[in-house]
């Protein structure tokens, strides 16, 4: 098991040095560059091609790689180009918040979409099964941007009982975290009924019903252990999602996320927050992508890790 | 006589008790002011944009600043409190400075500190973004405590009005010198009606009142800045009253407020400088022919795209300077005439038109999209046939500042801001110095013009400045590099229980009258 996660972390290494020259080749190869962008209205030729030495812009892209490589081995991340703070500030100041409303949306999402997916499952094509699965749909359909949009026209404009704006308390989070997670719990509850309704047809489910099991025990330590599988992968892969900051309902609620960060940092080419940013992103959701992985183990005692 | 003596003190007491009360009923509160993007860096010399400088200079004020209006005298005193060039050297300034000042760390303010942040600004090491903006000044000394010369390299007579160029802030010399340039704007000291508390990134923006202000104490306690980038829910947080100051209102918003005054939010339309129009690349195919581009001037109705976009709120342009620009002249309006433009269509040989690509950067200004679909409309009317190019902004920017043999731009639509309100920027840019990468990507220039700026430059008189001023708006307007649309117009909110608040022409919080604002406390 020990020597599985240093393997893998170790594989994580390799997926890490590639995002980096991915994003560092990208982001430059996209017309527009700091320096043209802050230099002001009167900048001449000689003020930009200034401001570029200043940002180590015109060392040629191999040497620029190196030194920010270089930086990054001493723990570095280097300095936002519009801030003159470091990367790693800019992404401490942000992360803590994305954190919180991706926790806040998975919760959410899992308790909702997954209560949704076993009720339906359990009594396939019932009313419930039906409504449940056209809101689910809705759920999955429906843009972040107009969701978020209604939500505070509701409860902050008309209703005035939740702020719209802001961070700084558990009330600013409702409505963010609600947004998020009932778009999330759509894909939850549709994965979690299939999941569950192909379980509950196995011989074993069968046989525990024969051997007269009460229903509940049937369906919550026979069949939902079984069906978790495929649901953890999806919760997972939602979590990351979430943790890559998601720039839409962030901005609608004026979120100080890393999905704003990165949206900004990109319109202003500030290069190295952006480098900083993807590979933030990418150590998470390598690392939810691992600890998905244990948890199969956990699930499923079928499932070993050599 | 007793009685009546008796009865006018009590009234004089009641009157003063009144008046104090009133004043006293002003005070306090926080407002709470919602911008569409974070201010990036709280240090002028590194921070862009303009709404953004504008918070700054609430803490770290300027030598002078643009009237807030538009009006004259275009040029207002802050922190100097007068100025004159010198009779005998143009080049010379002689800037008298407030006395008694002190900035927010107790630092005294005076001719050391001007020169201090003039050099700071000027010296290459401190990278600042908008350096040759001031390239112009050659030396600064000190006269005396309150008396600072500055001198430029050549004949300068805009100077008073370029040290108004929100970039140029005057600090405490103490604070950049114990903090250093790069991280002086954590706690940036200023001689502002508010101090800086904390920038939260991404967050918010806390300054407080600052008990020792020169003008006196300010009527609110505290300003708080949010940045809020979508309009929609910029404009929500304000209904919910969250916010009492929203910057950047659609149209359409702006209709609805003022449609529904019980939603109890006022529109703010300060004058207007930017000036809008499709740039024409004066040396690509048909647009070398000044004909061709006087045509596609007569063929636009402006007048249908300021009533039915901008509801009327702006004029057309007629001149390359916006009317609250000093020595601004109505100098040519071409109304909207399609048969004149076919004519001279036909007149320069494209009886037919032509096809023509028009790049813009979608989402930077006020109703972009409608503006250029409007105008694609319009074109075709007369047979030029249009292809529209949306890029995103930073992309769009890096085509725009590439030199005239690498440049690929045939027609753009861009706005030109004018913070100085001073024609030096005004008319400025419409020289070959200023091709691109400068601000001149149509790549316009006019031997007379030439000579005209640089003459300009070296009045010494209004009255001589404003006659030269007048000549060039009018060879620019003939010679048409542009399509001359309209001066974007200003829309902002405000709730209606904050009084007193003022955004100037330059899109800034003016940083004087904001001591007057008051928040109206419930009844």
């Amino acid at each position: 098991m020990g020597r599985y996660i240093l393997y893998r972390l170790f594989l994580t290494l390799f997926v890490l040095v590639g995002i980096t020259i991915l994003v560092f080749a990208m982001i430059r190869l996209v017309p527009g560059d700091p320096a043209e962008l802050l230099a002001d209205q009167w900048a001449t030729k000689e003020q930009i091609e200034f401001l570029r030495r200043t940002w180590g812009l015109d060392k040629p892209l191999l040497i620029q790689y190196l030194v920010f490589v270089g930086n990054l081995l001493h723990g570095n991340l280097g300095e936002s180009i519009a801030s003159n703070m470091p990367v790693a500030y800019e992404i401490a100041m942000r992360f803590p918040n994305t954190l919180k409303l991706a926790v806040a949306g998975m919760v959410i999402a899992v308790v909702i979409g997954g209560i949704a997916g076993i009720v339906s499952a359990t009594k396939p094509y019932s009313l419930f099964d039906n409504v449940a699965m056209v809101l689910a749909l809705i759920g999955v359909s429906t843009p972040a941007f107009w969701l978020g949009l209604m939500m505070i026209l509701l409860f902050s404009v008309k209703l005035n009982w939740l702020p719209c704006t802001g961070a700084d308390t558990l009330k600013h989070l409702v409505l963010p975290g609600l947004t998020l997670g009932l778009l999330a719990a759509g894909i939850i509850a549709r994965q979690t009924r299939s999941s569950m309704l192909e379980t509950l047809q196995q011989d074993y489910i069968t046989t525990a019903r024969a051997k007269g099991l009460r229903e509940a025990a049937v369906i919550y330590r026979h069949a939902l252990k079984n069906a978790l599988i495929p649901v953890v992968t999806v919760v997972g892969l939602q979590f990351g999602r979430l943790l890559g900051g998601t720039v839409l309902v962030e901005t609608v609620f004026s979120w100080p996320g890393m999905g704003r960060l990165m949206v900004d940092s990109i319109f202003t080419r500030d290069y190295p927050v952006i480098q900083g940013a993807v590979l933030v992103f990418a150590t998470a959701f390598s690392l939810i992508n691992l600890g998905v992985d244990l948890l199969y183990g956990f699930i499923d005692p079928r499932i070993k890790y050599e | 006589m007793r009685k009546l003596q008796g009865l006018l003190v009590g009234l004089l007491f009641l009157f003063l008790m009144v008046v104090a009360w009133g004043e006293e009923a002003k005070y306090g509160g926080t407002l709470v002011v919602a911008l569409g993007t974070d201010i990036p860096i709280f240090d002028c010399v590194y921070c862009h944009g303009i709404p953004n400088l504008g918070i700054i200079h609430l803490v770290t004020q300027g030598l002078t600043r643009v009237n807030p209006t538009g009006g004259e005298p275009k040029v207002l005193p802050v922190l100097a409190t007068s100025w004159e060039q010198s009779p005998e050297d143009p080049r010379v300034w002689i800037f008298h400075l407030r006395e008694g000042v002190k900035f927010h760390d107790g630092t005294p303010f005076n001719a050391e500190a001007v020169k201090f942040n003039i050099e700071r600004m000027l010296d290459p090491e401190t990278g600042a973004l908008a350096r040759s903006a001031f390239a112009m000044i050659k030396s600064v000394e000190v006269v005396d405590e309150y008396t600072v010369k500055i001198i430029t390299k050549e004949p300068f007579a805009a100077l008073p009005a370029q040290l108004a160029y929100s970039p140029m802030c005057i600090n405490s010399p103490t604070q950049v010198q114990k903090l250093g340039n790069r991280d002086y704007h954590k706690a940036p000291m200023g001689t502002g009606p508010f101090k800086f508390v904390h920038h939260i990134r991404g967050q918010e923006i806390l300054l407080e009142a600052n008990e020792g202000y020169w003008g006196g104490r300010p009527n609110l306690d505290a300003i708080i800045v949010k940045p809020i980038p979508e309009a929609a829910s910029r404009l929500m947080a304000l209904e919910a009253g969250e916010v009492q100051v929203a910057y950047h209102v659609p149209p359409r918003d702006a209709k609805r407020y003022i449609e529904n005054p019980e939603l109890g939010i006022d529109i703010l339309t300060p004058p207007q400088q930017r000036r809008m129009f499709i740039g024409l690349n004066v040396q690509w195919g048909p647009f070398k022919d000044p004909r061709v581009r006087q045509a596609l001037n007569y063929a636009v109705d402006k007048e249908a795209i300021i009533e039915n976009i901008f509801l009327g709120l702006t004029k057309p342009m007629d001149s390359p300077m916006p009317p609250t620009a000093l020595c601004y002249t109505p100098a040519k309006y071409y109304e909207y005439n399609p048969e004149k433009a076919k004519a001279l269509l036909a007149e320069a040989g494209y009886p037919n038109g032509f096809e023509v690509t028009l790049h813009y950067g979608p989402g930077r200004y006020l109703m972009d999209t409608e503006v250029v679909e409007a105008v694609q409309y319009y074109l075709e009317q007369v047979g030029v046939k249009v292809k529209v190019v949306p890029l995103e902004w930073a992309a769009y920017g890096a085509m725009m500042r590439k030199p005239l043999e690498e440049n690929k731009l045939q027609m753009f639509f861009i706005g030109w801001g004018l913070p100085t309100l001073d024609p030096e920027l005004g008319v400025g840019p419409f020289s070959k110095a200023a091709w691109a990468p400068g601000l001149n990507c149509m790549f316009y220039s006019n031997p007379e013009v030439e000579e005209l700026i640089k003459a300009q430059r070296a009045a010494t008189t209004l009255e001589e400045r404003c006659e030269i001023v007048k000549r060039i708006q009018e060879l620019i307007m003939e010679d048409a590099p542009f399509i001359a649309l309209y001066y974007e117009p200003q829309i902002h909110a405000k709730r209606r229980e904050v009084k007193d608040f003022v955004i100037s022409v330059t899109e800034r919080i003016d940083e004087v009258l904001i001591r007057d604002t008051w928040i109206e406390k419930e009844k």
